[in-house]
C-alpha cells in the first residue's frame, strides 16, 4: 500500500527546499546588488535586488520540487487486490459541453469497469449545470442514448436500480463546487466514495478500482488525487504541453507529494473523496462582497483540500496511479482564457488564507498559488526598473576627490549580472536536464521514443516555451491587473476541439502584446541602448506575438513530443473513440435507440 | 390522384407524429427513472471568514497584519 511521507519526512523535505531556495535567492540578490551599486548605491538598486531575490527564490522553489521528486522516487507498489465492499458514485459535471463526446466518456469508463466485473459497485451521475437550453435538450437526447447503450432498460425491467443518473440544475449556484454539493445533499448518503471528474476526464477501470481499494485500506484518507496525463492534443502548443505534462510532471508531482505529506492537493477532478469526510468539511460559504474577491469561491478545489486537512482528514496525491487522463488547451488563447479564471481563483485565496484553523502547509499552498500569479508582475517590474536604472545611471566620476592626480575607474561588475542571468537560466533548464538523465537511467525514456526523440522533444519544448514565456507573462500580468481592478472574469465554458486559429484571430488576441513589444524595444533603444541585447529575448517574442500564437496552434505530428499514450493508446481512450464513432453513426439514423449495448471486446 | 397523395402525406404526418410522441414519452420515462437517488446527506456550511472581533482576539499579530492586508486588497478592489 502507498504510504504518504511521514510528518517528519515532509517537514525535512520542506525545510530543505525552503533553505536552498532562500539561499539561492539571497545569493542572486547579493550579486545583483554588487553589480547595480558599482556606480554608487541608489534606491532603485535595492528594489532590483529585492526583485531578483523574489524571482530567483520562486524559480529555485520550482526546481527544488523536481530535485525532491527525483530523490524521493521509488518503485511504485503493486496494486491491491482486496475485495470491493463499498459503493462509489462517479460524478461527471458538465457545463455547456458537447454531450455526445462527454457521455461517450461515461460509457467508456463503464465498459472498462464492466470488463473487470466490478461495475455493480459503481454508479454514474451526470451533473449538468448547462445554461443553454439547446445544449440541455441535446444532453437529454444523448442521455437516452447512453441509457440504452448501457442496457439500463433491461436492468430496470429485472427490478434492479439503474446505475446511470442525469440531473440538470436550473440555476448553477456555486458553479462546480455547488453542483457537487447539490449531489451530496441529494444522494450522498447512498455512497461511500465519490470520484469527481471533469467533462474531459477519462479514467481506466483498474485505476478507479485501485483508488477505491486504497480508500478502503486507509480510513483516515479523505481525498486521493491522481496525476492526470494530458492526451488527445493535436497542435504544436497542445502537444508541447502534453509532452511536458507526461515527461516532467510525474517528477514534480512526486516532489510535491514528498513535501506535502498528508496535506496534499485537490485539483478539482480525477480525484476520489470519502463522501462523509467531504460532506462534513467541504460545504463552502460565499465570501462577503462581490466578485472578483468576494462571492463564490472560484478555485474551490484548493480550499476543499485545506478544509479536509483542517478537519483532520488525510489528503494525498499518489503520482504512481496511472490511467488517469484529461485534455488540455490547444492554443495560447485558450490557455490564457483558462489562466484568467485560475488567476482570479488563486488571487481570491487572499481572502481564504487567514481562515481559522487551517494547517500551516495549507496556508503556504494558498500563498504559493497567489505568488505563482503575481510572479510575472515581479518580472515586469524587474525589466522596468532595469530600464529606469540604466537610463538614470550617473555619469562615471573619474575624479571623485578634488585635486586628484590619477583617474579612478569604476569597477566593472557586469560579470556578476551575467552570473545571475546564467543562474536563472540554469534554474529553468537544470530540472529538465536532471529529469531527462533520470528517465534515461531508469529506462522511462523508452516510453517517449528513446533518448534521441525525448531529447529532441525537450529541446523543442525548451525553445518553444522560451518564446511563449514573455507572451504568457503579458497575459498573466493583464489578468492580475484586471482582478486587482475588480473585473470579474465570469465562468466561460471550456473550448474543446483542435484549437487551430486563423491569423486574424491570433492578431485580434495578441495585437496589444505586439504593441507593448514595440514600446519596450523603442524605450530601450532610446534610454538604455546598452541593455538592448538583454531585452531582445523578451522584446522580439512580444513583437511577433500574433505570429507565435498562430503558428503554435497549427498541427504537430510525432515523433517530436511523442508520449507513451501516443505510442500505445490506452484502452479507455480506444474505447472512447470507438464509442464516439459508433454513436455518431447510429445517432444519425436512430435518435433514440431502444437497445444497442456497446460490446465489450475481450 | 391529388386526393390520394394528400391522404398519403397526411398518413405519413400522423405516423411521424405518433413516432415523435413515442420517442418523447420514452425520453421522459427514462429521465424520470434516471433521477438522482433520494439519499440526502447534510453538508454543514464551513467557517472561512470569522467576525473581526473574534479574529483580533485569537490571532497573533503577524497573522492579523497579513489578514488585514489581504482583506484590504479585496475592499480596495471592490470600491472601484
Amino acid at each position: 500500500m502507498i504510504q504518504s511521507t511521514s510528518p517528519s519526512g515532509a517537514r525535512s523535505a520542506r525545510a530543505l527546499a525552503l533553505l536552498i531556495s532562500i539561499g539561492l535567492g539571497i545569493g542572486a540578490a547579493a550579486l545583483f546588488l554588487q553589480f547595480g551599486a558599482a556606480d554608487g548605491y541608489q534606491m532603485v538598486d535595492g528594489v532590483r535586488a529585492a526583485l531578483v531575490f523574489i524571482t530567483t527564490f520562486w524559480l529555485a522553489w520550482g526546481a527544488m520540487q523536481s530535485v525532491e521528486g527525483l530523490i524521493s522516487a521509488r518503485t511504485p507498489p503493486a496494486y491491491l487486490n482486496t475485495p470491493l465492499t463499498t459503493r462509489t458514485a462517479i460524478l461527471m459535471p458538465v457545463y455547456n459541453e458537447d454531450p455526445g463526446v462527454v457521455f461517450a466518456r461515461v460509457a467508456a469508463m463503464d465498459v472498462s469497469l464492466s470488463r473487470l466485473g466490478v461495475a455493480e459497485h459503481f454508479d454514474f451521475a451526470i451533473l449538468s449545470d448547462t445554461q443553454k437550453d439547446e445544449v440541455g435538450t441535446e444532453e437529454e437526447r444523448w442521455f437516452v442514448h447512453l441509457w440504452a447503450d448501457r442496457g439500463q432498460d433491461a436492468r430496470v425491467a429485472s427490478g434492479k436500480a439503474p446505475r446511470f443518473f442525469y440531473r440538470r440544475r436550473a440555476r448553477n449556484i456555486g458553479r462546480k463546487a455547488g453542483n457537487i454539493q447539490d449531489f451530496f445533499e441529494t444522494s450522498g448518503a447512498q455512497y461511500d466514495f465519490a470520484l469527481i471528474l471533469d467533462a474531459d476526464s477519462l479514467m481506466e477501470g483498474e485505476t478507479i478500482v485501485e483508488m477505491v481499494r486504497r480508500m478502503q485500506a486507509a480510513p483516515e484518507l479523505g481525498l486521493l488525487q491522481t496525476l492526470p496525463r494530458i492526451t488527445g492534443a493535436h497542435s504544436r502548443f497542445g502537444r508541447a504541453m502534453q509532452f511536458a505534462a507526461g515527461f516532467y510532471s510525474p517528477v514534480f508531482a512526486q516532489g510535491q507529494a514528498a513535501m506535502q505529506g498528508v496535506t496534499g492537493p485537490f485539483w478539482g477532478h480525477n480525484a476520489m473523496v470519502r463522501v462523509r469526510a467531504f460532506a462534513e468539511s467541504c460545504a463552502l460559504p460565499e465570501l462577503s462582497g462581490p466578485p472578483p474577491f468576494g462571492g463564490h469561491i472560484l478555485s474551490h478545489d484548493y480550499v476543499e483540500a485545506a478544509l479536509l486537512a483542517r478537519a483532520g482528514w488525510a489528503v494525498r496525491l499518489d503520482p504512481d496511479l496511472a490511467g488517469s487522463y484529461e485534455e488540455g488547451p490547444e492554443n495560447m488563447i485558450d490557455f490564457a482564457k483558462r489562466d484568467r479564471r485560475w488567476c482570479q481563483g488563486n488571487l481570491q485565496h487572499i481572502r481564504v488564507i487567514s481562515a481559522p484553523g487551517l494547517k500551516g502547509w495549507s496556508r503556504f499552498v494558498f500563498f504559493q498559488g497567489i505568488l505563482s500569479y503575481i510572479a510575472p508582475l515581479f518580472w515586469v517590474m524587474f525589466l522596468a526598473s532595469n530600464l529606469y536604472a540604466t537610463a538614470t545611471a550617473p555619469e562615471p566620476d573619474f575624479f571623485p576627490e578634488p585635486f586628484q592626480l590619477f583617474p579612478v575607474f569604476p569597477s566593472d561588475q557586469t560579470s556578476k549580472a551575467v552570473g545571475v542571468a546564467v543562474g536563472v537560466f540554469g534554474l529553468l533548464v537544470f530540472p529538465k536536464v536532471l529529469i531527462l538523465l533520470d528517465a534515461i537511467a531508469r529506462g522511462r525514456v523508452t516510453q517517449f521514443g528513446g533518448t534521441f526523440i525525448a531529447l529532441r522533444g525537450m529541446m523543442t519544448e525548451l525553445i518553444q516555451s522560451s518564446i511563449n514565456a514573455p507572451i504568457m507573462l503579458m497575459w498573466q500580468t493583464r489578468a492580475v491587473m484586471q482582478v486587482v481592478m475588480g473585473r470579474d472574469g465570469g465562468w466561460p465554458a471550456q473550448t474543446r476541439g483542435d484549437g487551430r486559429l486563423t491569423f486574424p484571430e491570433a492578431l485580434a488576441a495578441a495585437w496589444w502584446i505586439q504593441l507593448w513589444g514595440i514600446v519596450v524595444i523603442a524605450l530601450t533603444h532610446s534610454f538604455a541602448p546598452n541593455l538592448m541585447l538583454w531585452v531582445l529575448p523578451i522584446g522580439v517574442p512580444l513583437v511577433v506575438a500574433p505570429l507565435v500564437v498562430w503558428l503554435t496552434s497549427k498541427p504537430s505530428h510525432p515523433p517530436v513530443f511523442l508520449t507513451p499514450e501516443e505510442t500505445a493508446l490506452p484502452q479507455v481512450i480506444t474505447d472512447h473513440r470507438r464509442i464516439v464513432a459508433l454513436w455518431d453513426g447510429s445517432f444519425q439514423n436512430a435518435p433514440v435507440p431502444h437497445a444497442q449495448v456497446t460490446e465489450i471486446p475481450a | 390522384m391529388g386526393t390520394h397523395m394528400m391522404m398519403q402525406e397526411s398518413l405519413s404526418d400522423t405516423v411521424e407524429q405518433a413516432q415523435a410522441q413515442t420517442v418523447s414519452m420514452r425520453q421522459a420515462a427514462i429521465l424520470r427513472a434516471a433521477r438522482l437517488p433520494d439519499a440526502p446527506l447534510a453538508m454543514p456550511r464551513q467557517l472561512i471568514e470569522r467576525p473581526l472581533a473574534e479574529a483580533v482576539a485569537n490571532t497573533p499579530l503577524l497573522s492579523r497584519l497579513i489578514g488585514s492586508f489581504a482583506s484590504g486588497v479585496g475592499r480596495a478592489a471592490r470600491g472601484r
